[in-house]
């Protein structure tokens, strides 16, 4: 007999075996038989090698077709006994783990990053970015900081050695984008930013600030407060409300701190608001003319406001981490908890 | 700055409680950083003898007591106090008497017996942060007397002054505020009383002399001379103002000087006449190396940077700053010169910087003190030495003084005001207000103010400035919200956190946990497996300390630490990324540029169990997620070869070239860098350049048919020498070009010396063809496959079994 016949025999056998296979033990049993890494196919292909080099083509046909014959014959018999899922017998144990696939997890400050772009996207801000090593001039001088300001200090700012520094606030970027374009201007300035602190529960050499700005005509201190108004509601909840606080930055006037009611009281005072029932949450004002002047634009023309805030502790404040460190271990136990 | 209440109402009528006060400050943009309560008296508190005290006959610790208040029957009350003996008068506060929101003194019963009030403690009364036991009050405190009418109560707030806001630096300014910020203006203001009678005769040009040599770092110089001073304690009221600020009394001399600095925010200084030499005083720089040994001893080497108060021969004081210790108040001093003075701010601070020496003094100076000011506190200290150190004022004073204050001028329009504040006010009202902070207010033309500003406010330089002061005055909580304008700030095309964005997302989607870690490390970790030298590193000219000294040049050195953190709180199963800023000087690269680690290590499925949770995660892993990653960025042609790094085992490294850039690295870490980490399985790290994969911007995708006819697969296993990879043999079947080839897949993989031979292995592909006009012959799709494998054989001497 000739290999060809054998391995059409062998087709032919295997589809009666399956035709009467009874449960889904006996599939797999012929599965091994026929198939398997010592079946009766691999067995009879073992016998190529004798075969004359011409015969070999023809051969190879018939073995594809007895190979492919024999796989449907086990997907037939597979699909009659009631699907591939079928275990023999048993049924499946559904509270054994599942195989994960899982997601990562965006680090909370990343997250709270995220989120509050989105909103103020959603008020048609967008995005713009500047170096982390700036210049003297786009981190002070513009932004009408006196030469002598306190913050300037080596003490309180990293320098290189070339005179440039690691940027204390992303406003910066600001100056970068006035600039660059003709108002209006509607950005936001997510980024790392620097101070010569000793890192302890709530300061670190680095943290992230989120800067805003918006130029154009007749915008008013009342624009300001209803944006971050409505940021405050998106970010944090419904309920939230904010008040202003005079302050003083050297880059806008009026100045203003703003608070958000806190989050975990209510407005009704607790710890984490120090029983004021107020969080300060952001620092803002309109635009001092100065740093128009500082880029070119008319103050007469163009009026604006800006506003900064700190990420982390809005990440803290939100998730209720008690030190700063925590959000720089990345431990993945606190990270999974976000 | 501290301000006592008490004080604060010599100047002004407070109609707000210390609490009260500091909010409606607050909301006007003076901030407070604590309020310390020195006595808060409840209504019901009042004087009252104890009678009679007997033990309590339920509990050691406690007495009963009658005490009288000078009429009706006198009252039983239960009392906790070790010192609530028979003849002490206290206070009691009787029933109703209310201590805060939430305690009230009421009728009850202490064990069993029965209490018709509380007699106080100083801590109760919050006049004391402690006590041992009752208030004793004087034996002539006349009984029934409010206790309030009889012992005095204050609150001291501290106030957290912007440095725009010298002014607030004083007592007078602040009271100044209030008197905005309560409507009663400069008219209901109380400046202290500063009389002076000179001695008849005695003139000050003739006891002494100042020059100033350098106008522009002392613009005003004033000098009294008071003789006969009687050095000595201070009186009562003074020391504890002084106290209540948290300044030690010394002398009565050296009291008046810190009073009238705390009063009007000038300081002072007193020199010892007899010790000035020559009489004479010299405002000058210091000589180049000039020393000057301060009162506390400390011995100042000087430049002429720094400015120097001489007599004839001597420094007497560095100016502004501190004193000297030869020329200071003794106790024998009788004759007392008085300085009062104003100095450059700019020149003052860096002195004070240069030497360390941040003073009371320095700290005005730095921030600016008012011209006009300088004589009036002078004559204010000069006259307290006269009431309080019996001392006699010579005749005048000697005021070198070149530019006197000229009040500057500022227009602001009431249309600007309203517009930049989003408010509707009147001119009437903002001149109101203006006028209520002591500026001076007329209309210059319809619709404008001309606004004068005094010498106490030299903050006030532009009309912006004014817009400040009216609507901190008005009050910020009347800015209404106005609707937030979706007004578009440009193309999104513009926006530039999509690139980090999205690889944050998509690495979150492949499983990645996202760390976020500091921008600067030491150079031992920003060196080791990064493949930088020193020269190239970007070093902080003053860094907190070496540990955090350069920028970081990779986002390795730190993940590694993440990793081995982990590992040591019990996180073996680790998948992790970064995205951030590194730095680095070299000609290749951009100083400052985003780039993405990401790293694996530990179990495949940690959550299952059996063979499949011994499974650990190995380079295939990483690569996978590398390739999806490109995937779902779309990027076609990428293309992955052996590569060496510093970082990575040699053997396990690879790169991965867009269009012949290279945008990652990645493979298995050195044992070198994971030495102490305790790793229990391998771990395996990438680096990709951010900036450059982003550069790779897929076209928008356009719609390919879907295949209309079958496919034939065909495979093969082949022979070939070990070293050959199986990309050189992908990259072969693809190189022939074959019309008809639609795919080729590895399927298998071998090696085994007695079956194939040394050095060999053996591979095998599936081959899919199918053609896009027809279904596709066996025929065809058997030439085809032959047509391959024969070029595989030419090309690359691989065998077929």
């Amino acid at each position: 007999m000739s290999l060809a016949t054998d391995l059409e025999l062998l087709l032919a056998e295997a589809e009666a075996a399956l035709a009467q296979a009874a449960d889904a033990a006996s599939v797999e049993a012929a599965r091994v038989k026929y198939l398997g890494r010592k079946g009766r196919l691999p067995e009879l292909m073992a016998g190529l090698g004798a075969v004359p080099p011409a015969e070999k083509p023809e051969l190879g046909r018939v073995a594809n077709k007895v190979k492919n014959g024999i796989a449907a014959a086990l997907e037939t018999a597979t699909e009659r006994l009631g699907g591939a899922g079928c275990h023999a017998g048993s049924a499946v144990d559904v509270t054994l783990a599942g195989r994960r696939r899982r997601l990562g997890r965006k680090h909370p400050i990343s997250q709270v990053m995220d989120d509050t772009i989105a909103v103020f996207r959603r008020m048609g801000f967008i995005v713009a970015e500047g170096p982390e090593i700036e210049t003297v001039y786009h981190n002070f001088d513009a932004l009408n900081t006196p030469d002598d300001h306190p913050s300037r200090e080596p003490q309180d700012t990293f320098y290189f050695p070339d005179g440039r520094i690691l940027r204390t606030q992303t406003s910066p970027v600001q100056i970068r984008v006035m600039k660059n374009i003709k108002p209006p201007v509607r950005i936001v300035c997510p980024g790392r930013v620097f101070r010569r602190d000793t890192p302890d529960a709530t300061h670190g050499m680095n943290f992230h600030q989120i800067e805003g700005l918006y130029v154009d005509k007749n915008v008013s201190l009342a624009d300001l407060k209803g944006t971050l108004a409505t940021f405050a509601r998106e970010l944090l909840g419904e309920d939230v409300k904010i008040r202003f606080r005079p302050h003083f930055f050297p880059f806008t006037e009026p100045s203003v701190e703003c608070d958000f009611s806190c989050i975990m009281c209510g407005g009704k005072g607790c710890r984490v608001c120090k029983h004021s029932g107020w969080l300060e949450i952001a620092g803002a004002g309109m635009v001092n003319p100065a740093v128009f002047r500082a880029v070119g634009y008319d103050p007469e023309e163009w009026t604006g406001y800006a506003f900064g805030m700190g990420i982390e502790r809005i990440a803290m404040i939100r998730h209720r981490i008690n030190d700063l460190r925590l959000l720089y271990e990345n431990n993945t136990k606190f990270l999974h908890q976000f | 700055m501290k301000t006592s209440v008490a004080w604060l109402k010599n100047y002004v009528d407070i109609p707000w409680e210390p609490r009260e006060l500091a909010r409606r400050l607050t909301g006007a943009g003076l901030e407070v950083e604590g309020i310390v309560l020195l006595g808060v008296i409840p209504d019901g508190v009042v004087v009252a003898e104890i009678l009679e005290r007997k033990p309590h006959p339920n509990a050691d610790k406690l007495s009963v007591c009658q005490v009288s208040t000078g009429s009706g029957e006198p009252l039983q009350i239960v009392c906790g106090a070790p010192n609530c003996d028979a003849g002490k008068r206290v206070p009691l506060a009787t029933i109703g008497a209310k201590f805060g929101d939430d305690f009230t003194i009421k009728k009850a019963k202490l064990r069993g017996v029965e209490s018709n009030g509380m007699m106080c403690s100083a801590k109760e009364l919050q006049m004391s942060e402690a006590s041992d036991g009752l208030l004793i009050l004087p034996a002539d405190a006349p009984l029934g007397a409010p206790l309030a009418s009889i012992v005095s109560t204050d609150a001291v707030i501290d106030w957290e002054v912007t440095p725009n806001r010298p002014d607030w630096l004083s007592h007078i300014g602040i009271a100044r505020e209030i008197a905005a910020v309560t409507g009663a203006g400069s008219a209901g203001l109380r400046p202290p009383r500063a009389e002076l009678t000179p001695a008849a005769g005695a003139k000050v040009t003739a006891a002494a002399s100042v020059e100033v040599r350098d106008a522009e770092l002392c613009p005003r110089y004033t000098a009294r001379v008071i003789r006969n001073v009687k050095v000595g304690p201070s009186p009562e009221w003074m020391r504890r103002a002084l106290e209540a600020v948290g300044l030690r009394p010394i002398n009565n001399v050296v009291d008046i000087t810190n009073y009238v600095m705390l009063e009007y925010g000038q300081p002072l200084h007193t020199f010892d006449l007899a010790e000035l030499k020559g009489g004479k005083i010299i405002v000058r720089r210091a000589a180049p190396g000039e020393t000057l040994t301060l009162l506390d001893g400390k011995e100042l080497k000087l430049t002429p940077e720094n400015l120097l108060i001489a007599d004839a021969e001597r420094g007497v004081a560095l100016a502004g700053v501190m004193g000297g210790l030869h020329s200071g108040i003794g106790d024998s001093t009788k004759d007392v010169l008085l300085e009062s003075a104003a100095f450059n701010p700019s020149n003052i601070r860096a002195t004070a910087r240069k030497h360390g020496l941040g003073t009371d003094s320095s700290h005005r100076f730095e921030r600016g003190v008012s011209l006009e000011t300088v004589d009036t506190a002078g004559r204010r200290a000069a006259a307290l030495l006269c009431e309080l150190a019996g001392g006699e004022v010579l005749e005048g004073v000697i005021d070198l003084y070149a530019q006197p204050y000229r009040p500057a001028v500022i227009e602001c329009r009431t249309a600007r005001i309203n517009s930049l504040l989003g408010l509707k006010l009147e001119q009437a009202e903002i001149a109101g207000i203006l006028a209520r902070l002591g500026l001076g207010v007329a209309e210059s033309a319809p619709g404008v103010l001309a606004v004068s500003i005094p010498h106490f406010r030299l903050d006030l330089k532009s009309e912006i400035d004014l817009v400040e002061e009216v609507v901190r005055i008005h009050g910020l909580d009347k800015i209404p919200e106005a609707a937030s304008t979706a007004r578009s700030g440009g193309s999104f095309r513009d926006d530039r956190h999509t690139l980090v964005e999205a690889a944050r997302n998509q690495l979150v989607g492949l499983g990645l946990d996202e760390i976020v870690n500091y921008s600067m490390l030491p150079l031992s970790t920003a060196t080791a497996g990064t493949g930088m030298t020193e020269e190239e590193l970007v070093k902080l000219a003053n860094p907190i300390s070496a540990e955090s000294a350069y920028m970081r040049p990779s986002l390795l050195p730190f993940m590694l630490q993440t990793v081995a953190h982990n590992i040591a709180h019990g996180n073996p199963d680790l998948g992790l990324f970064e995205i951030g800023r590194v730095f680095a000087h070299t000609p290749r690269l951009p100083e400052e540029r985003w780039q993405a680690c990401l790293a694996v290590t530990g179990r495949r499925h940690p959550e299952r169990f059996g063979a499949e949770r011994a499974e650990t995660l190995d380079f295939y892993d990483l690569k996978g997620i590398l390739d999806g990653w490109l995937a779902d960025r779309r990027i076609a042609g990428a293309h992955v070869e052996p590569a060496a790094h510093p970082a990575f085992v040699k053997g396990a490294c690879a790169r991965i070239t867009v269009e012949a850039e290279e945008v990652a690295v990645f493979g298995e870490i050195v044992p070198e860098l994971t030495k102490g980490m305790r790793l229990r399985t391998p771990l395996f790290a990438a680096l990709v350049e951010l900036e450059k994969l982003a550069a790779f911007q897929p076209p928008v995708a356009k719609y390919q048919p879907l295949p209309q006819y079958p496919a034939t697969t065909r495979d093969v296993a082949m022979i070939v020498p070990e070293t050959l990879s199986c990309g050189e043999i992908r990259d072969a079947i693809r190189g022939e070009k074959c019309a008809f080839l639609e795919n080729a897949e590895m399927f298998d993989l071998f090696a085994d010396e007695k079956a194939l031979g040394p050095g060999k292995k053996s591979l095998a592909f599936s081959l899919t063809y199918r053609r896009d006009d027809r279904t596709l012959t066996d025929d065809e799709a058997t030439a085809a496959h032959e047509a391959i494998k024969a070029a595989l054989a030419k090309k690359l001497g691989v065998t077929y079994r």
